[in-house]
């Protein structure tokens, strides 16, 4: 594992870690769902990343519809 | 109450903390960072719609701060789409990839703060840019098939 990929992992779950604070118990369920699939021993499967991909999709299509 | 319980932020911190001995692979582990990120962009996006309607107490988005709020939330969700992608089609993904997903989500994160508080941070033109960059061929082909389609 080459220093770009070490900086990409630890960037992503600080960027988790620091929505916690800014947002509150809103956001808790969704970085609850993160750090369990963190816990995981083989990283979250393809039908998690599916799930959230699909969550993401909706809200970009809501906020272009805004 | 708006405060997020410190222990559970310990606790995230401590299930986060412990990452490296997790997903044993470099392409399970930068799976998880999309994931993660994936989740972020969830949290911030979600309640942007209702925003944007006016529905938030003392925040009024001009149509300008609109357009450059949509302008960088299809950014982030174009390279999520394309790290999507390749996931599910069995493909590596690359650090780069993710740590450009990283940064333009942290621009549009930025931004969004900004322009909730009536400012219009740079963060947003850099996206906006990134945008207009990453994808000039791209979305010039796809523009004139829309108009042509029209």
């Amino acid at each position: 594992m080459d220093v770009t990929e070490i900086g990409a992992i630890a960037s992503a779950a600080s960027a988790v870690l620091a929505l916690i604070e800014k947002y509150g118990p809103e956001a808790w369920v969704t970085i609850k769902e993160a750090v369990e699939t963190t816990k995981s021993t083989t990283g979250p499967t393809l039908a998690e990343i599916e799930a959230i991909y699909a969550r993401c999709k909706a809200d970009n299509a809501a906020i272009q519809a805004s | 109450m708006t405060k997020c319980k410190p222990h559970a932020r310990y606790a995230a911190l401590a299930a986060l903390a412990s990452l490296a001995a997790c997903a044993s692979s470099g392409q399970g582990k930068l799976k998880q960072s999309v994931y993660d990120i994936d989740s972020a962009y969830h949290v911030v996006a979600e309640p942007m719609p209702d925003v944007m309607a006016g529905k938030l107490p003392g925040v009024t988005l001009t149509n300008a701060e609109k357009t450059l709020v949509k302008s960088a939330s299809q950014t982030v969700f174009n390279e999520i789409t394309s790290l999507e992608a390749s996931i599910e089609g069995g493909k590596s993904i690359t650090a780069t990839a993710v740590s450009a997903l990283e940064t333009d989500f942290a621009s549009f994160e930025t931004c969004w703060t900004g322009v909730k508080a009536g400012q219009q941070p740079s963060a947003c033109a850099d996206i906006a840019t990134t945008a207009t960059t990453t994808n000039a061929t791209t979305t010039t082909t796809t523009t004139t098939t829309t108009i042509a389609g029209n």
